[in-house]
């Protein structure tokens, strides 16, 4: 038994530890190789102490979950002791990585504006490739809803992007450092 | 993994916007390292390249252990305090979620199934051993007083409110605020703009309202130069002159400048720092930092870093509490059984096998089957990191940084492995921790 825990265990990290990384590289504010590597370790120490509630065939939709959990609860605190490694070294802000990386600013500029559920969810959808029904497990949601709040979401993205000005800003912004 | 139905335009230019585009995969090693870690049992996640000892923030959290009668006063080494390091309790860690997660069964003689890293040592590494010094962290003032002070400092205005036990703050939870804890018998403190947690909150306008324009992003960044200069005056009217490096200054990223100040102490460098980003126009977006003094403690004789490596290898290449081999019988591989803290009194600190012995593992998981990874250590670097006693108190003790490339069946992209080992003579080192089996 103890030796099938372990070989599920390690067949999850080895399917499913990069993508959780990625997912935390995206999102996790300032993560370096070492923040993400710390915060996966942290997600799949949850993994490894509740095995058996992973279900067979979602295994990563449950891990995005998880993930989701840990940076949820990092951003609210908002300090540095909410990271994995609990020293008292400095962190960054508590926000949101997505918003600092990705080079559309304009899609940026409209993401920025969406509620942290919305922009989850298309994200989700966009950079991991979650289906709706794997939304609905790593957003603890039925798969209906998580449909719903996709559409919506989206819905509502496309009108931020058409609002005239939108991305004034952040060109602004942008101009100046340039 | 299916895609999602109609993979429009939209979701194809967000995808196209991944922010982890160009990041590289993790490699097996790491993966192997994370399964590792993640299968110990109630241990903090820590580090492998930044030597962040895990045991500081959680040993204090989860209240540290009391070694029963400070085990290594021995009659060898009377002259020096022996270093009693707090392995996490079984309490539970503060960690990522900043709750208490449940506990793995302590003293569960968990299998680790795993790959063998084999060591090798640079024939450029010194040798030579030589003594190191050690520094309590102390911070003289308490965390609430410690939030009124930097409040100040960062011109915010209000009461001090304790939002959760032990936390202190000025300001609200939409920011700006400042925050401030204790963790291991020092001042945490962190501070949070308003823009910083808006980034992150659902916006308060209607879902058609554009940004308001004339926000701060229309501003112009401050430049490398002119950050440092403000990172060191913020820090300055804060009460902190003291112990501070050269800021390093990071402009890649086009909204911000990320300035990090490092604790040096006595010209050696540390694992701590002060960090201040800026946003357009100058403003201050977050920082955060410590608020303490150091008392110079005991100088203790070193282990080289040739032995540094061999506590690697005894350790696997997993190296917690700085590789200071658990107090009670831990449970290794015959190759490694070789105690490293004996009363012989060596100031070498001869942690005991440094060859390529070919450990045996136990159970069902022979070595022989291990993929095995080489790594050459190549660099070796002194300088202080940070640990808690088991009386709660932190220090800045000796260690080594060590680190060399991976190589081996299972590294399929170019590798970097580093550790940080514990460089105090293990004579004058105890620790009290779950014994593990590899």
């Amino acid at each position: 038994m103890t030796d099938d825990r372990e070989e599920r265990f390690s067949r999850i990290v080895r399917d499913h530890g990069d993508a959780v990384y990625r997912y935390l590289r995206r999102r996790h504010n300032g993560a370096d190789a070492t923040d993400a590597e710390d915060l996966l370790a942290d997600v799949m120490a949850v993994a490894w102490r509740k095995l058996d509630e992973i279900p067979d065939g979602a295994e990563a939709p449950w891990l995005f979950g998880v993930a989701r959990h840990r940076l949820s609860n990092a951003r609210r605190r908002g300090a540095r002791r909410n990271r994995i490694n609990a020293t008292m070294r400095p962190s960054p802000p508590a926000q949101a990585a997505e918003d600092e990386a990705i080079a559309d600013l304009q899609l940026r500029a409209a993401l920025a504006h969406l509620t942290d559920k919305e922009r989850e969810v298309l994200t989700l959808s966009a950079w991991e490739g979650l289906s709706p029904s794997e939304l609905g497990i790593a957003l603890g949601i039925s798969v209906n809803a998580a449909a719903v709040r996709l559409s919506k979401a989206k819905s509502r993205l496309l009108e931020l992007l058409s609002v005239d000005g939108m991305e004034s800003p952040v060109r602004a912004a942008t101009r100046t450092v340039q | 993994m299916e895609r999602l139905d109609g993979q429009d335009e939209l979701i194809t230019r967000i995808a196209d916007a991944d922010p982890a585009r160009g990041v590289a995969p993790l490699s097996d090693g790491a993966l192997e390292r994370v399964a590792r870690t993640a299968m110990t049992p109630e241990r903090t996640p820590w580090s492998w390249t930044k030597f962040r000892f895990a045991t500081l923030g959680a040993g204090a959290a989860s209240g540290v252990l009391v070694v029963a009668g400070i085990l290594g006063l021995q009659a060898a080494v009377p002259s020096l305090p022996v270093l009693a390091l707090g392995a996490p309790s079984s309490a539970g860690r503060l960690g990522a979620t900043g709750e208490n997660t449940p506990s793995a069964s302590s003293g569960n003689e968990m299998m680790i199934p795993a790959l063998r890293y084999d060591f090798t040592i640079s024939p450029s590494l010194s040798p030579t051993t030589g003594p190191g010094t050690a520094y309590q962290l102390v911070s003289s003032e308490s965390a609430q007083a410690a939030a009124t002070q930097l409040a100040t400092a960062f011109d915010l205005a209000g009461p001090v409110t304790s939002p959760s036990d032990g936390d202190f703050q000025v300001g609200s939870d939409a920011g700006p605020y400042v925050s401030t804890w204790t963790s291991g018998g020092v001042v945490n403190w962190s501070y949070v703009s308003a823009e910083s947690t808006a980034t992150s909150s659902p916006p308060t306008t209607s879902s058609s309202t554009p940004p308001a324009s004339g926000s701060s992003l229309a501003g112009p960044l401050p430049t490398d130069a002119q950050a440092s200069a403000q990172a060191l005056a913020l820090l300055a009217s804060a009460g902190i002159t003291t112990d501070l490096g050269t800021p390093a200054v990071d402009d890649s990223d086009p909204m911000q400048v990320a300035v990090t100040v490092p604790m040096v102490v006595d010209g050696q460098a540390t694992d701590q720092s002060y960090s201040v980003d800026y946003g357009p126009d100058g403003t201050i977006g977050s920082a955060s930092g410590i608020l303490a003094g150091r008392v110079e403690g005991a100088t203790y004789p070193t282990i080289s870093a040739s032995d540094a490596v061999s506590v690697l290898q005894e350790r696997h290449g997993i190296v917690i509490d700085g590789g200071v081999q658990p107090v009670g019988a831990p449970v290794l591989p015959p190759a490694a059984t070789t105690s490293p803290r004996t009363s012989s009194g060596s100031s070498a600190g001869n942690t005991g096998n440094t060859g390529n012995t070919g450990n045996t593992g136990t159970g069902t998981n022979p070595v022989t089957t291990l993929p095995v990874i080489n790594v050459q250590i190549d660099q070796a670097a002194q300088q202080l990191g940070t640990f808690t006693l088991t009386d709660g108190t932190s220090w800045l003790l000796p260690v080594w940084v060590l680190s060399g490339p991976e190589s081996g069946t299972t590294i399929t992209s170019p590798a970097t492995y580093s550790a940080s080992v514990l460089a105090v003579d293990p004579q004058y080192v105890q620790i009290q921790a779950e014994p593990l089996v590899y």
